[in-house]
């Protein structure tokens, strides 16, 4: 069994009994109960849920995951003392991290759409393009969280960071979306906006999962122009290379930095 | 066992670490002293392979350390500050570090079993006083038989009696022909352990040799006050 792998399997455990996880846990769960209870329409459910997996899952995940960086330096010193390569460290943690994170999420979630919705085949690419968005948001900003963590040794500079971040992804990018729209409503917008928009791992969840859902105009602009422009198969492959992409893309800073790094 | 030779770390414009050059003979016990912002926690991190130095050498029991993990097999380190997750519990945390050295199978409980840490084996980490954190370090260092020890600040933390346990842990396993590489701010303790001592200053080292002739250069039966003899002295610049 590889390093990475001993190193995930014990992370894994500790994050497991963190207070944060037996809050998701709880949290989704009472949430998507709630959610029925005042709405039967399980599209309803899903764009409730998911205006919040876009929202404040990648804050919390981004404080959380600095937060836990800065919280773990001694260990992941002592670690590096061992004869274990840092990629394999790194690696390690972040999935140990982000796994139990995306489990409690997953379970939460899924246990009160099995309880309380009428489940057909239709609503299942939903619910599952729903559970895989709340899985990349995880993954993606707690990527991003261990690269600010990794590049600032400064706790309140690294927090500033990810609250700004979070910040220009989570609200200043759709208003900036929609003012070039504004602005450039008479020429062919959707190619350029569809690019733009893949810059933004927020708006490539928040498609990815609206694609399988007739809400698309009630989540932002971005939304309505991927469903118009991809039918389902085509945005789905699109978007979860993106957000594939969006993924590595910090998650390879962090480990550039890392094995450059002076502790 | 540990060669060093122009070893130089500078941090944004700062020069901790000018040219050092050390050799430390297999089976001695070698303190590193100095007064704080010397260079003897980056010369240690350096040895470990925490601080990536900008120029010279590190040679670990005859391999050159660079770009590689796996001479750290033969060390056992004491931190300061302990590393462990804070919600694993200690079986489990001595757990990791047995899975991740499959190299050891025959461990050395000796002092895990004389701090009496098999009655904290199903507690949490995050449950432990800073003394028994510092015990399951000191523990741990010593598990998997490695042939160079380092050891930052040893006794910290602990009371008096595990102090004992554990110097008397050092001097065994020292006999044994185990390396001993520590540093300490208490110079009764580095005197009682130590056969070697180097004293730096600003980023240079400014003596290397026994702790017996420093007492006798600095004319007084203390190391204490010979260490404090050479902090006064004044030197010309180092070999940068």
């Amino acid at each position: 069994m590889s390093d990475m792998i001993k190193i995930f399997k014990y992370q894994t455990r500790d994050v497991m009994r963190s207070r944060l996880v037996i809050f998701y846990l709880l949290f989704f769960s009472l949430f998507t109960s709630l959610l029925f209870y005042f709405n039967s329409e399980t599209s309803g459910v899903i764009a409730n849920i998911l205006s919040i997996n876009v929202s404040f899952m990648p804050l919390l995940t981004l404080l959380y995951g600095t937060t836990f960086y800065y919280n773990s330096k001694g260990y992941i010193l002592f670690m590096l003392t061992q004869p274990v390569k840092r990629a394999n460290l790194v690696t390690g943690i972040w999935l140990g991290v982000a796994l139990p994170l995306v489990f409690s999420q997953l379970i939460g979630i899924t246990v009160p759409f099995l309880i309380f919705s009428n489940l057909d085949v239709e609503s299942l690419p939903a619910i599952g393009a729903l559970l895989s968005s709340s899985f990349f948001i995880t993954l993606i900003f707690l990527a991003l969280a261990f690269f600010i963590a990794i590049l600032q040794d400064d706790k309140a500079k690294g927090f500033g960071l990810s609250i700004t971040i979070w910040f220009l992804l989570a609200l200043l990018y759709d208003g900036f979306i929609l003012g070039i729209s504004v602005f450039f409503a008479d020429y062919p917008l959707e190619l350029p906006l569809l690019i733009i928009s893949s810059f933004n791992p927020i708006d490539l969840a928040r498609i990815f999962c609206l694609i399988h859902l007739d809400a698309s105009a009630l989540m932002g602009y971005t939304g309505a122009i991927f469903q118009d422009y991809f039918q389902s198969i085509t945005g789905s492959v699109v978007s979860i290379t993106a957000l594939t992409l969006w993924t590595l893309m910090p998650l390879s800073g962090a480990l550039y930095k890392f094995k450059k790094k002076d502790f | 066992m540990i060669t060093i030779t122009g070893l130089k770390k500078t941090y944004k414009h700062h020069q901790v670490l000018k040219s050092i050059d050390i050799e430390i003979h297999s089976g001695s016990v070698t303190a590193i002293v100095g007064p704080n912002g010397s260079g003897k926690t980056t010369l240690l991190k350096s040895i470990l392979g925490l601080v990536i130095p900008e120029s010279g050498s590190i040679s670990v029991g005859g391999s050159t350390i660079k770009n590689s993990d796996q001479y750290r097999k033969q060390i056992g380190y004491l931190p300061q500050n302990h590393g462990f997750p804070a919600n694993l519990k200690v079986k489990e945390s001595i757990k990791l570090l047995q899975d991740l050295r499959t190299d050891v199978k025959d461990y050395d409980l000796e002092l895990y079993e004389a701090f009496g840490l098999e009655e904290y084996k199903n507690k949490q980490i995050k449950h432990l006083s800073g003394g028994t954190l510092q015990k399951l370090s000191a523990a741990i260092a010593f598990m998997f038989r490695p042939t160079l020890l380092i050891l930052d600040e040893p006794t910290s933390s602990l009371d008096p009696s595990a102090s004992i346990l554990l110097k008397d842990k050092i001097r065994k396993v020292n006999d044994e022909g185990v390396t001993v590489l520590l540093t300490s701010h208490i110079m009764p303790e580095v005197d009682e352990l130590a056969d070697e001592v180097i004293f730096m200053l600003e980023g240079c080292v400014r003596y290397k040799g026994s702790v017996t002739e420093l007492k006798n250069i600095q004319e007084t039966p203390s190391l204490e006050k010979a260490v404090a003899n050479i902090i006064k002295m004044e030197f010309s610049p180092c070999l940068i």
